[in-house]
C-alpha cells in the first residue's frame, strides 16, 4: 500500500484561524494551575484574546488568495468556512462576555476548566466549518461535543446539570455512532474520505439502488443524515434539545444553540449541497420531509412551553427547520439563505439567552413566563433588549430575523419549491404567538410583588452598582435586575447587530452570497 | 470453507472434552463438604471482606487517566514505524504532540488527580 | 481462503445492530455506554474491511482517529457517571426525570 503525505509550507498558513485559540487554550490551562486564585479574572481576558486573535486570522485568510485546500485536502479555508467561522467566533465572544457574571452568581469554583473547555468547543466548531474530509468532520464534531458534554454538567452539585450532561452525552454519542457508520459506508462506496474526491467520484460514476456501490452509498447517506440531523436538532431527532438547553449553564446554552448549529449546518451544506450535489435526487426528498416536520413541529411544541428556556429551545428546533428548507432546495441560493439565517440567528439567539442568564440570579432558578411579568417597569433596558431579540426571532419585518427568513423562503420560491415557502411563512406566522406572549408578559402584565417594596429595592440595587448584593435578590422578589459589565456589553453588541442587520441587510446578504459562490 | 474444517473439529473436540471431564468428576467424585471447603479460596488465608463490596471511586479516576494516556501512547506507534520517511516534519509534529500531552499531564498533576487522599 | 468483504460487512452490521439494540433497551448507563463502544468498534471493523478491499490507507487512519475519540468519550462519560453517582447513589436512566416540560 502506498501512502504519500506531503505538507508544503503554505499549508501552515491555513491554520491562522485555529492557531490563536490553541495557544490561548494552553495559556488558560497554565494560568489556572500556576497563578494564584486572584489571577482568575485573567482567564476570561485570555479566552477573549484568543477569540479575537482567531478573528484576525479569519480576516487575513479572507484577504489572501490562492489554494483553499491544505494538508492533503483535509481542511479548507474557502469563503464558506470563513463565513461560518466568523459566526462561531462572534457567538463564542458573546458567550464569554456573559459568562463571568453568571459563574460568579452560580459559585462555580473551576473557572479554569470552564474557559478551557469553552475554547476547545469553539476550536471544534471552527475545525468543523473548515473540514474538507470525512476525517476532519468526525474529529471536529467530537472536539466540539466532548467539551460540551462536560460544560452541560458544569454547575457543581446540581442534579439538573448532571442530568443534562448525561442525556446530551448518551444521545450525542449514539448519534456519533450513526454518523461514523455513515462515513464508513460512504468511504467504502467511493474509495476516499476527501470530499473533493467523493464529489469527483459521484460525478463520474453511475449507480443504482441495487448494483455496484449503490447500496453502500445510499445507506451511508441515510446514516449521515441521521447523525447530522441530531446535531442540528431536527425533528424527530430533537428529543435531547429542551432538556439539555434547560439544564446547562445559560452562557453554554447560548453558545451551543447557535455555535453548534452553525457548524453542523456548514457541514450539511458542504456534504449534501456541494459534495453530493450531483446526486441531489437521492437525498432531497428526505431533507424536504425533515424540513417540513421540523418547521411545523418546532413551532407547535414551543407554543406549549411555560419555561422560557425550554420555549427558546423548541424555537431553536423550529429555526433549524427554516434553515433545513435552505438545504432542501439544494442550490447556491439556498446555501446563501442558510448562511444569512445563521448569521442573524447567532446574534438574536445569543442575545435572548444572554437576557435569560442575567435573569437567573440564583442557583437553580429557571425563568418561567410568570417571572417576566412587569419586567419592563423593573428593568426597562433589559426588557427592551429582550423585546428586540424576540421580535427578531419571530421574524417581524424590520428586525434581523426577517432577513434570514426572507432569503431562505425566497430561495425556496425561485427554485421551484413554493410549497416549502408557504409552509415556512405559515409556521412563522403561527410562531408569532409564543414570542409575543413573552413580550406581552413583560410589558402589559403587572409584576407579582407590591410596587412600593420593589421601588426601594430598585434604588438600593442601582446604588450598589450591580455588585454582589444584587445577586442575593431572587427573581420572585427582585425589583431591578443587576447587569454585570460583560453581559451589558454582550447584549449591547447583539442588539446593535440585530437592529443593524434589520435596517441595512445588503452587506450581510452579499457576504453570504459570496460564501455560497454567487456573485 | 475447507481451510476452516480442521479448526472447527479441534474446537468441537476441545469443548466436548471439557464438558465430559466436568460431568465425570461431578458423577464419580466423592462429596464431603465442610466449612473450609465451601469458603471462597483466597491464597489459603481466611477471606477478609466479601468480594462483592464496592471499591473506592479513586480507582476509577486513575483508570480514566490511564485510558487516555494509553491511547495517546498508541497513537505514537505509527510514528515509530514511519519516523525516517516522515523526516524532520514528522519529528516536529511528534514533539508538538508530546508537548500537548505533557501540558495535560502537568495540569492533571497540579489539580491533584494523582494524590490518593 | 480469504474471507470476503461481504462477510466482514455483515459481521460489523450485526455488531452495530447489537449495539443499537443495547442502547435502546438497557437502562444502566454503564451498559448503554458499552453498547455505544460496540457500535463504534463495529464501524472500525467496517473501515478496516473497506481499507483492505480498496487498498487505501484512509480507512486505517480513520480507525486511529475513531479509537482515540472513543477513548476520550469513555473518560468523559465515566466522569459524568461518577459525578452523578456521588450525588444520588443511583444511576438508572429512568430515574433521570427532573427535566421535563
Amino acid at each position: 500500500m502506498n501512502f504519500i503525505y506531503t505538507v508544503s509550507n503554505a499549508d501552515w498558513g491555513h491554520l491562522l484561524a485555529l492557531a490563536p485559540l490553541v495557544v490561548t487554550t494552553a495559556l488558560t490551562m497554565l494560568i489556572d494551575i500556576f497563578l494564584p486564585a486572584k489571577a482568575r479574572s485573567a482567564l476570561v481576558a485570555v479566552a477573549l484574546a484568543g477569540v479575537a486573535g482567531s478573528g484576525a486570522g479569519v480576516y487575513m485568510l479572507y484577504q489572501s488568495s490562492g489554494n483553499v485546500l491544505a494538508f492533503n485536502g483535509m481542511i479548507t479555508t474557502d469563503h464558506l468556512a470563513l463565513f461560518g467561522s466568523v459566526i462561531i467566533l462572534v457567538t463564542t465572544f458573546l458567550s464569554l462576555l456573559i459568562a463571568p457574571g453568571y459563574i460568579e452568581r452560580q459559585g462555580v469554583a473551576q473557572q479554569g476548566e470552564y474557559y478551557t473547555l469553552v475554547q476547545l468547543a469553539a476550536l471544534g466548531m471552527l475545525l468543523l466549518t473548515s473540514a474538507a474530509s470525512l476525517m476532519t468532520i468526525f474529529l471536529g464534531i467530537e472536539l466540539l461535543s466532548l467539551p460540551l458534554y462536560i460544560l452541560c454538567a458544569f454547575s457543581p452539585g446540581q442534579t439538573k446539570a448532571y442530568e443534562s450532561g448525561m442525556k446530551y452525552f448518551m444521545l450525542s454519542a449514539f448519534a456519533s455512532g450513526f454518523l461514523l457508520y455513515g462515513m464508513a459506508l460512504t468511504y467504502g462506496a467511493t474509495g476516499t474520505t476527501q470530499l473533493a474526491g467523493i464529489q469527483n467520484f459521484l460525478a463520474n460514476h453511475q449507480f443504482t439502488l441495487t448494483s455496484g456501490f449503490g447500496p453502500y452509498f445510499i445507506m451511508g447517506m441515510a446514516l449521515l443524515i441521521i447523525g447530522l440531523s441530531f446535531k442540528v436538532s431536527a425533528i424527530p431527532f430533537h428529543a435531547w434539545t429542551p432538556d439539555v438547553y434547560e439544564g446547562a449553564p445559560t452562557p453554554i446554552t447560548a453558545m451551543m444553540a447557535s455555535g453548534t448549529k452553525t457548524a453542523a449546518f456548514v457541514v450539511f451544506i458542504r456534504l449534501f449541497t456541494e459534495t453530493f450535489g450531483s446526486v441531489t435526487a437521492e437525498w432531497q426528498g428526505i431533507i424536504w420531509a425533515l424540513a417540513i416536520i421540523t418547521t411545523i413541529g418546532g413551532n407547535i411544541l414551543a407554543a406549549t412551553q411555560t419555561n422560557v428556556k425550554r420555549m427558546l429551545a423548541y424555537s431553536g428546533v423550529a429555526h433549524a427547520g427554516y434553515m433545513l428548507i435552505g438545504v432542501a432546495v439544494a442550490n447556491s441560493l439556498g446555501t446563501a439563505g442558510v448562511l444569512t439565517y445563521l448569521a442573524v440567528y447567532a446574534l438574536m439567539n445569543t442575545g435572548a439567552f444572554g437576557v435569560l442568564s442575567a435573569l437567573e440570579q440564583q442557583i437553580d432558578t429557571n425563568v418561567g413566563l410568570d417571572d417576566l411579568r412587569g419586567l419592563a417597569s423593573r428593568s426597562p433596558l433589559l426588557a427592551a433588549a429582550m423585546a428586540i431579540f424576540l421580535f427578531a426571532l419571530a421574524g417581524i419585518p424590520g428586525a434581523a430575523g426577517f432577513i434570514g427568513k426572507y432569503t431562505v423562503f425566497y430561495a425556496a420560491a425561485v427554485s421551484g419549491h413554493i410549497e416549502l415557502t408557504i409552509i415556512g411563512v405559515l409556521a412563522s406566522a403561527a410562531g408569532f404567538f409564543y414570542y409575543l406572549r413573552v413580550i406581552w408578559m413583560m410589558y402589559f402584565v403587572p409584576p407579582a410583588g407590591s410596587s412600593a417594596e420593589s421601588e426601594s429595592l430598585h434604588a438600593e440595587i442601582i446604588s450598589a452598582g450591580g455588585s454582589a448584593a444584587a445577586a442575593k435578590v431572587s427573581i420572585a422578589t427582585a425589583a431591578a435586575v443587576a447587569l454585570p459589565v460583560g453581559a451589558t456589553i454582550a447584549l449591547f453588541i447583539a442588539a446593535v447587530g440585530v437592529i443593524g442587520f434589520g435596517i441595512a441587510p445588503a452587506e450581510i446578504i452579499q457576504l453570504a452570497r459570496n460564501a455560497a459562490g454567487l456573485p | 470453507m475447507a481451510s476452516f474444517t480442521p479448526l472447527l473439529i479441534l474446537m468441537g473436540l476441545t469443548l466436548a472434552f471439557a464438558v465430559l471431564v466436568t460431568i465425570i468428576t461431578f458423577i464419580l467424585g466423592p462429596k464431603k463438604p465442610n466449612a473450609a471447603k465451601l469458603s471462597p479460596y483466597e491464597c489459603g488465608i481466611e477471606e477478609i471482606d466479601p468480594p462483592k463490596q464496592r471499591f473506592p471511586i479513586k480507582y476509577l479516576v486513575t483508570g480514566m487517566l490511564f485510558i487516555v494516556f494509553d491511547i495517546e501512547a498508541a497513537s505514537m506507534l505509527p510514528f515509530a514505524d514511519l519516523m525516517r520517511r516522515l523526516g524532520s516534519l514528522g519529528f516536529y509534529e511528534l514533539v508538538i504532540f508530546i508537548a500537548v500531552l505533557m501540558l495535560a499531564l502537568v495540569y492533571v498533576w497540579r489539580k491533584g488527580a494523582f494524590s490518593w487522599e | 481462503m480469504a474471507v470476503s468483504l461481504n462477510s466482514y460487512l455483515i459481521v460489523s452490521a450485526i455488531l452495530f445492530s447489537i449495539g443499537v439494540i443495547g442502547v435502546l433497551v438497557r437502562r444502566n448507563p454503564l451498559v448503554i455506554f458499552m453498547s455505544i463502544e460496540l457500535m463504534l468498534n463495529a464501524v472500525n471493523l467496517t473501515f478496516m474491511a473497506f481499507a483492505n478491499a480498496l487498498g487505501s490507507v484512509d480507512g486505517w487512519v480513520f480507525v486511529f482517529i475513531s479509537l482515540t475519540v472513543a477513548a476520550a468519550e469513555v473518560v468523559v462519560g465515566l466522569a459524568i457517571i461518577v459525578a452523578i453517582f456521588r450525588t444520588r447513589k443511583e444511576i438508572d436512566i429512568d430515574e433521570m426525570n427532573t427535566l421535563k416540560g
